[in-house]
């Protein structure tokens, strides 16, 4: 008997070209309508489509070492998403810090979804399709092609943190066999925790292929007060860029300011003289120390380059010092942030809360993962949360619109729950509704 | 008191509406009645002659309003409804709080406490809620104007099966001119020769079977090249299916409905032979799609979680494009109490809604079995000229092909559908325990499922 499939086929061939003949084929005794109509059928419910050659089930999503988070503010959380006033890593950053996981029904990062807690290694795996089974063996230089990418470098980090003697060891062993890219963010899990100890092991990277290795070893070494030379051109030049000076009709205190520079081409002279030079190597020029260099600039004119001199030569505490200073010039941070750690950063920002008014867009600049903790009794300092409050009262334009939900944003990622809660009660009472998608964080907050 | 009779006459744009709005005012038009008096906002569903419920939202400090009805009048007929309900019986409405979809519609209205501008009576047309309420005395009919009428309706039944007959010639004919130049041919001019045997029918009074003729492009388009002769074939052999049943049975119920248009809510309703299933419900997924033929279609899948009756049931309802974007009548996973009642048919599927009760606890999925395309087959069995089936598929996971295509993939082997849209990422990390998908035959279209993270919803 024919195959009916292959009959099928062919009269499929046939119907395709217009050449189908009466009489051959299925069913020959019946009408071309009818035979086109049992065909379908017979397509339908005697046949499936093929199944594909070669399937690939993923592993499973692994879970994360957080609480999921309550069911109850999974739809808080997708309203905040759906809101889109802060960027979503922030927001599973502040989830974090209360120490609840994403459901990834919610939201799933890209891949290479840059500021990503480091908490989420193990989805950052998953995506890159890389989850081999870590269970409980240790890492060691033998296991570490073992560990999937991200969740190596996080286990390293926390390695440096508890056993730093052998993150070192490790580090020492493995880095050198390690591409560039792969060595960078090896020898990146001491930024955390650098101290003296580690300088071991990054001087043998100081001379390092990679431009961008050698560039994040002397930074580190600057930071426990290891710089290397200067250029005795540069700092010939230096005078003509920077000088000491008396400020101040009464006081006459003295102060290390730029001079004043006429043409852009003298400008970028002065930035690259800068950028050869260190902080200490300036102090020595012009008879200070770094400290009284740091403590005496006259915001102005530079300010840029300096900040980039102290945030590449400086060590933590004149990088501290120095960014105090910024945070109350309101000037722009920069390159400093990636100096300071988290805790430092919200130091600074919350130090500008009762100046900053309502905007608050001071303190954002230098606490860009807010983490839930501030209490009210911070929040309430100065006149910032009432004149915020006083936007609900009054028509506002786009434009205003925009930095009263980048604020409310802010604040409500910025709040410990008991500030959130309260936060809610006076705006409320300023007349905004509880469900105002303004106040879609805030609410997160008081939710988890 | 949040709203008075009064304030109702002024929100009013005309005495039509009003007229419109005491039409209304039956209780048994709002399935669902609440209301937040801290936030001065009141809700409801309203059933109205479609099978979905519209959702109508008011906000009785400024009276604005949001309802999903098609109209454009603001604030539309329900909303009037609505507040004047709220007006005369308060009492009627639950204190709760917002779902939702009255919570989204707040978060996204910014308003200061400025007081609301007052309401424009427009263009000085009176308006009375006294007026509205009076019913239009009916004008006697005297028996030769009934038996004109009835006669009248005689031959108009009889000159539409006369057109629809016609229609059917010409499709076949037309469906034979293909297959006798060619079907390479069609599928190189799919979309132009469609619309005009579309046109064709919608002269020959064949409205639904033109709408669906129009959608037969995109239905094949999507398949990937090799499979578009087999979805053409399966496509133009289930219109001669239904052009040859209905020569055979035009009064059949559920053939009419494929070819002309559906019966109406009210004729569903009244029909004592209709089967009406009491049960728990929960609302599988939703899907709202734009037609060729000027049409948005609005479907509403819902699963019967108890044994008793079809396991599922479809409310459809469709729009003109014109009236705008429509909002979902649900929320997925929403589970109630109801009794629907089915149109009549071989295999009941589509149904309206009867009597709704809100219900506090949940109820879970029903057991699947092994052979899940069983139903789907028995379906296309009783009804073969049906272009989807819903099913209930047994614990599975999605896997990707080597040509990076989804596939979902059952868990004891064996089974393979290759999925129609690529689902989120996250989902193919996850063990579907059970999903409600809808097959046709060539593709599955997920609607929801229940996975180890929680239910998920793929219309969201």
């Amino acid at each position: 008997m024919t195959d009916p499939m292959a009959q099928i086929e062919a009269l499929k061939t046939q119907w395709m070209t217009g050449s189908a003949t009466p009489g051959t084929g299925p069913w020959p005794h019946l009408d071309e309508l009818s035979r086109l109509a049992l065909t379908g059928q017979y397509l339908r419910i005697a046949t499936r489509p093929a199944s594909a050659a070669k399937v690939t089930i993923a592993p499973e999503i692994p879970t994360l070492p957080l609480n999921p988070m309550p069911v109850a503010a999974r739809p808080l959380f997708r309203r905040a998403l759906a809101a889109k006033l802060v960027p979503a890593t922030v927001v599973v950053g502040f989830v974090a810090a209360r120490g609840f996981a994403v459901n990834p029904l919610d939201w799933t990062p890209a891949r290479n979804e840059a500021g990503l807690p480091d908490v989420y290694a193990p989805w950052r795996d998953w995506l890159d399709g890389n989850t081999g089974a870590i269970g409980d063996a240790p890492l060691t230089a033998e296991t570490w092609d073992d560990f999937p990418p991200h969740s190596r470098y996080h286990l390293l980090e926390t390695l440096h943190a508890n056993r730093p003697e052998d993150a070192r060891a490790l580090i020492l062993q493995v880095a050198p066999t390690l591409a560039a890219d792969q060595r960078l963010r090896m020898l990146g899990c001491l930024r955390a925790r650098f101290g003296p100890e580690d300088v071991a092991v990054l001087e043998p990277f100081a001379t390092d292929r990679s431009s961008k290795v050698q560039s994040f070893v002397r930074t580190q070494l600057a930071r426990v007060g290891r710089v290397g030379e200067t250029a005795p051109e540069a700092l010939a030049e230096l005078p003509d860029f920077i000088e000491t000076m008396r400020a101040g009709i009464l006081s006459r205190k003295q102060v290390v300011s730029a001079r004043k520079l006429k043409t852009q081409a003298q400008r970028k002279r002065r930035g690259d003289i800068l950028a050869q030079l260190t902080l200490k190597s300036v102090a020595d020029q012009l008879g200070l120390s770094p400290d009284q260099v740091v403590e005496r600039w006259d915001f102005g004119d530079a300010t840029e380059d300096m900040i980039s001199l102290v945030a590449a030569t400086g060590t933590d505490d004149h990088v501290r010092a120095f960014a105090r200073r910024v945070a109350s010039q309101k000037a722009q941070p920069g390159p400093l942030l990636d100096r300071l750690s988290h805790e430092t950063r919200r130091d600074i920002g919350l130090g500008l809360l009762p100046f900053d008014g309502w905007i608050l867009d001071q303190t954002q600049l230098w606490i860009t993962q807010p983490d839930g903790t501030v209490p009210m009794a911070m929040l309430q300092e100065g006149s910032s949360l009432r004149d915020l409050a006083g936007q609900f009262r009054i028509e506002t334009g786009p434009a205003e619109e925009r930095m009263l939900e980048r604020a409310l944003s802010f604040l409500g990622l910025l709040a410990d729950r008991e500030a959130a809660i309260a936060l809610m009660d006076i705006f409320t009472e300023a007349g905004a509704l509880a469900v105002d998608n303004r106040l879609s964080l805030l609410r997160l907050n008081t939710a988890l | 008191m949040l709203i008075s009779l009064d304030l109702v006459e002024k929100a009013a744009p005309d005495q039509a509406s009003l007229k419109a709005a005491s039409k209304l005012m039956k209780s048994s038009k709002w399935p669902l009645l609440a209301v937040s008096e801290p936030l001065k906002h009141i809700w409801a569903e309203c059933q109205g002659s479609g099978a979905n419920p519209y959702r109508v939202i008011v906000d009785c400090s400024d009276r604005k309003s949001k309802c999903t009805c098609p109209s454009r009048k603001f604030p539309c007929k329900h909303a009037l409804a609505l507040m004047w309900l709220y007006a005369e019986t308060p009492e009627a409405f639950t204190q709760a709080e917002p779902p939702d979809w009255v919570n989204e519609w707040m978060g996204r209205r910014k308003k200061t406490t400025a007081a609301p501008a007052a309401d424009d009576d427009g263009p000085k047309e009176a308006k009375s809620i006294v007026m509205a309420k009076v019913a239009e005395p009916e004008k006697p009919v005297d028996a030769a104007t009934l038996a004109r009428r009835e006669a009248a309706a005689k031959k108009r039944a009889a000159d539409t099966q006369t057109a629809i007959l016609g229609a059917m010639d010409d499709l076949e004919t037309w469906i034979e001119d293909q297959l006798r130049t060619g079907l390479s041919a069609l599928l190189g001019d799919l979309p132009g020769r469609c619309r005009a045997i579309a046109a064709r029918m919608v002269d020959g009074k064949a409205g639904s079977l033109g709408g669906r003729i129009d959608q037969i492009p995109a239905a094949v388009m999507a398949l990937p090249g090799e499979e578009r002769l087999d979805g053409l074939i399966s496509q133009l052999s289930k219109l001669v299916i239904l052009a040859r049943a209905y020569r055979a049975a035009p009064d059949a119920p559920d053939i009419r409905r494929a070819i002309t248009s559906a019966e109406s809510r009210d004729t569903v309703l009244e029909d004592k032979d209709a089967l009406r299933i009491n049960s728990r419900w929960e609302v599988a997924g939703e899907r709202i799609t734009t037609r060729r033929d000027d049409l948005i279609s609005q479907e509403t899948w819902l699963m019967n979680l108890r044994d008793q009756g079809p396991r599922f049931a479809l409310l459809f309802d469709t729009f003109p494009i014109a009236m705008g974007k429509r909002s979902n009548a649900f929320a997925s996973g929403e589970q109630f109490d109801a009794e629907l009642v089915f149109y009549p048919g071989r295999s009941p599927l589509r149904a309206i809604i009867g009597d709704r009760q809100v219900c506090a606890d949940e109820v879970p999925w029903p057991v699947t079995d092994l052979t899940p395309l069983a139903d789907a087959a028995r379906h296309e069995t009783a009804l073969p000229w049906s272009e989807i089936a819903p099913v209930l598929l047994p614990a599975g996971r999605i896997a990707m092909s080597n040509t990076d295509k989804p596939w979902w993939v059952a868990e004891t082997g064996g089974l393979m559908l290759p999925v129609d849209l690529m689902p989120p990422v996250a989902l193919t990390g996850m063990v579907l325990q059970k999903t409600a998908a809808l097959w046709d035959g060539a593709r599955l279209s997920i609607l929801s499922a229940h996975t180890p993270w929680g239910r998920l919803a793929l219309d969201d």
